[in-house]
């Protein structure tokens, strides 16, 4: 936690990155939304009909977002490095941004040598639920055959875990003194153990939780008068910036777990 | 069989005796006696016929003709494939069946099969024209002996088999009916409609290998082990069809609901889903028997298909239905495939099962009212509003479900009153099926349930037994609402495809000295006349409605009080669901809300970028 209050401003900063891009497909998409009266049907039938009359203001809306978090999946290592060198030491912002971009092609590369396992890890996720489904293709209970399958699917899920809280490692190590991607890879293998794994699924689930609970926060408040709606967004916007912490309570973690 | 007509042509002209005889008053009029025998390996039928007929028309008939709907899947030629382009309800068909008639003859001797016409349409060899050696006079009988070999197809369109299940439907020869006027209503096997027969006696034995277990029309009353196979009999009186299942790993359940025995076959591991067809059923027979009439078989057999035989899936036969749906039933969602479409199969048991309409012609009639009878029995089940989908706050009903598949947007489609092949396999869904149940439900919620149960309960138990047609469905309305009711409301809903369309066009609010007047002007679009009301709500949430009647096109009324009004909509009970769009039913002073939706639009948005985020 002293690294994340080390990096808040760092921290913000990427906050403020995912709102503002996050307002590219909200605007129109809540004005159009917006814009209906629908009367309250008991029964739904004012929502099914909200449903065919946002369709296509829906679909532009989910293309900006697809385009958007491409972009932002390009611009991710140069993020994160920046989040993970002012994480790891005092950096101003200017400076956080300017390491994370000298990082940027190598964290490409850790990503590329994480392409290895991840192999391994699609593969585990597919080869035993595969074998499982051919092994009871001919049984008639289909409720053991799915539940078997769904079963042979948790190492690999669990793998994938593992993998994710690896790649993340790797690149807090290079934030921390391994200049080679290919020593970075290495490195945080070796710190890479339970606890680390642990940690991963401890914070990302916490932040998924903040995920949900949001969302049915925003349900229940439901936001219609002036005031419910100010406090609304100011509750949504905590817990946004709330799940932003956590991913960089993670990051932490990480550089504890892999520095020298 | 051109092969065996002409092979045969010279016993058929011997055969001209005297073979036609008077029905005697103990005997059913029309009668099948049936033997098949199942080879689950090559997925072969072998069976025979006997089969009476009588000729209940006012002309003497001097022909049969006969179905041999299997064959619709012999060929890409079929009238069924070039109409289905090889796909019904989102199957593909792959393989081929067919049924081969090896011998027809009357008892009493004669060949018919050497004077029969099987390609009445080209490439289609699923009617078969059967002249008869001498006229049958009205009221007189003709006895008939068949043999043949059905070949199942891979399970598409109701029949077929997936490994080692077996549905076995439109699998024998079968009399198309002949209408009062001594015409015959028959028709090539379509992809839409399948049924129009005679009600019969039919008397069904299945022999099958002893592991299987076996479901089919009809009470069971004999069962025979022998070696290696089991052997057992099934009779049905008055009903119009008869079908079989037959799979060596269905589980039973048998339970009594309203004095019948329903028996249930389903695949193992699917014990929660059975629970929601027992249940479904259950009160489907106490609520279809209170306001249809009672189901008049003493059993019901419910057989719930696997997962790879979903071609069967969703299909009705007399005292037999195949539902659908997997082994885990979704909680709350009563609009999925085990509770709506074990509701619908069931519904199908009085409409088109016992209320024999001509299913190609009058499509409607059996699938519209059916639909129909579907919401109302999942409404009365979970209550209305929540009756296709009940999760957590969201609430969906059944009927609003209908209207929006039905009416909102799409191309058009012809009205639900036209025969089934004028219907694409969406088209009918949406229209035949969906608004046929909107319009019904419309006319059930604007002029009260009561009156609607008594109309269609009169037509419906009137019409038991019969081979009912629009009009007769429309007479029982305009009788127990007034005369000129279907000519005003029904016809043009169901046979011209009109709806009940209208809009708020205006709310004006302004100052009157110490009081607030306000203005609202509504349109009526549609020409089914509705009648409804507006409802406005002043600022301090007040309501107060204004009638609009039905034969109003235009409304305009003036509200005034102390407060302002602040918004005004039509149709505040959600009760005209022929209403095709419900969102311009609304008019407010000034837009609220919005605010709430863009901070849960923001805020998903961030999350959903997050994950590709650093």
């Amino acid at each position: 936690m002293k690294r994340l209050r080390r990096a808040a401003l760092v921290t913000f900063l990427v906050y403020v990155t995912l709102t503002l891009l996050g307002l590219v497909p909200t605007l129109p998409l809540a004005g159009s939304l917006g814009a209906i009266e629908a009367p309250e049907t008991p029964g739904g039938g004012a929502l099914l009909d909200v449903i065919d009359e946002t369709a296509p203001a829906l679909g532009a809306g989910t293309t900006a977002g697809l385009v958007l978090a491409f972009v932002l999946w390009l611009l991710s290592p140069l993020l994160q490095m920046a989040w993970l060198g002012a994480l790891a030491s005092h950096r101003t912002a200017g400076e956080a941004l300017s390491f994370g971009a000298s990082r940027y092609a190598r964290a490409v590369v850790v990503s590329l040598w994480m392409t290895i396992p991840l192999a391994a890890v699609v593969l585990a996720l597919v080869v035993p639920p595969a074998v499982g489904h051919l092994a009871l293709a001919s049984s008639p209970n289909e409720r053991v055959h799915d539940l078997v399958v769904l079963a042979l699917l948790v190492p690999g899920a669990f793998l994938l875990l593992v993998w994710c809280a690896w790649h993340d490692m790797a690149r807090a190590a290079l934030a921390s003194g391994h200049d080679r991607p290919r020593d970075a890879v290495r490195a945080s293998l070796g710190r890479l153990g339970a606890p680390a794994v642990l940690s991963y699924a401890g914070w990302t689930g916490l932040a998924a939780l903040l995920a949900v609970g949001g969302h049915a926060l925003g349900a229940w408040l439901d936001g219609s008068g002036g005031f419910e709606a100010l406090l609304a967004l100011v509750l949504l916007q905590v817990l946004a910036l709330s799940r932003v912490a956590c991913r960089g309570a993670w990051l932490g973690a990480a550089l504890d777990r892999v520095e020298p | 069989m051109r092969r065996l007509r002409h092979l045969a042509v010279g016993l058929a002209l011997a055969a001209a005796a005297p073979s036609v005889s008077a029905q005697t008053p103990d005997e059913p009029a029309h009668a099948y006696v049936l033997e098949a025998t199942l080879d689950p390996e090559a997925h072969v039928v072998t069976g025979s016929a006997r089969i009476r007929w009588t000729n209940e028309s006012a002309l003497p008939a001097d022909e049969l003709w006969l179905h041999l709907y299997l064959n619709a899947f012999e060929s890409d030629e079929t009238v069924f494939m070039r109409e289905s382009g090889g796909a019904l309800r989102g199957d593909r068909f792959r393989g081929t069946g067919g049924i081969e008639l090896e011998e027809l003859r009357l008892a009493a001797g004669g060949d018919l099969l050497a004077q029969a016409e099987d390609e009445v349409i080209r490439g289609d060899r699923t009617q078969l024209r059967v002249p008869l050696p001498e006229s049958v006079p009205p009221g007189g009988t003709v006895d008939l002996v068949a043999r043949f070999v059905s070949r199942l197809p891979p399970v598409f369109a109701r029949s077929g088999y997936h490994e080692s299940f077996h549905m076995v439907a439109q699998w024998f020869p079968k009399l198309a009916r002949r209408e009062p006027d001594g015409t015959w209503a028959t028709f090539p096997y379509h992809g839409h409609g399948e049924f129009y027969a005679d009600f019969a006696r039919y008397d069904l034995t299945v022999t099958t290998p002893s592991r299987f277990e076996v479901g089919a029309t009809g009470a069971m009353v004999e069962e025979q082990r022998g070696e290696g196979t089991v052997r057992r009999r099934f009779v049905a009186d008055r009903v119009h069809d008869t079908a079989f299942t037959a799979w060596d790993f269905f589980r039973e359940h048998v339970f009594e609901a309203d004095g019948v025995r329903v028996r249930v076959l389903y695949p193992p591991g699917y014990e929660a889903a059975l629970a929601r067809h027992v249940a479904v059923t259950r009160a489907g027979l106490e609520r279809f028997g209170a306001l249809f009439g009672e189901y008049p078989y003493p059993v019901l057999t419910v057989v719930v298909p696997p997962r790879g035989a979903t071609g069967a899936a969703g299909m009705e036969y007399p005292t037999l239905f195949v539902t659908a749906g997997g082994w885990m039933p979704i909680p709350g969602l009563h609009a999925g495939p085990i509770e709506a479409t074990t509701a619908h199969e069931l519904a199908h048991q009085w409409f088109q099962g016992m209320i024999a309409t001509n299913e190609v012609e009058w499509p409607m009639l059996d699938e519209g009212l059916t639909q129909w009878a579907t919401g109302e029995l999942l409404g009365s089940m979970v209550g209305r509003r929540r009756s296709a989908l009940d999760w957590g706050g969201l609430e969906i009903d059944y009927f609003q479900l209908m209207r929006w598949a039905s009416l909102g947007g799409g191309p058009p489609t012809p009205p639900p009153g036209s025969p089934a092949h004028a219907f694409s396999d969406r088209e009918l869904g949406r229209t035949v099926y969906a608004r046929t149940a909107v319009v019904l439900e419309t006319v059930r919620r604007v002029w009260g349930p009561d009156r609607f149960e008594r109309a269609l309960g009169t037509y419906a138990r009137e019409q038991r037994f019969r081979h009912p047609r629009p009009e007769h469905l429309f007479d029982a309305f305009d009788r127990t609402y007034w005369p000129g009711f279907s000519e005003r409301v029904l016809a043009p809903a169901l046979l011209e495809g009109a709806d009940a369309d209208m809009r708020m066009v205006s709310l004006a609010t302004r100052r009157r000295g110490e009081e607030w007047v306000a203005e609202v002007e509504a349109q009526r679009v549609g020409a089914v006349p509705v009648p409804t009301s507006v409802e406005l709500r002043d600022e301090a949430g007040e309501r107060v409605r204004v009638r609009w009647p039905g034969d109003a096109r235009r409304l305009r009324t003036t509200h005034a009080g102390e407060r302002r009004v602040v918004a005004a909509r039509l149709d505040p009970d959600g009760h005209v669901l022929l209403d095709p769009r419900v969102i311009d039913d609304a008019e407010r002073v000034r837009p609220e809300g919005g605010g709430g939706l863009f901070s849960r639009i923001l805020f998903a948005a961030q999350q959903l970028l997050g994950w590709a985020g650093p």
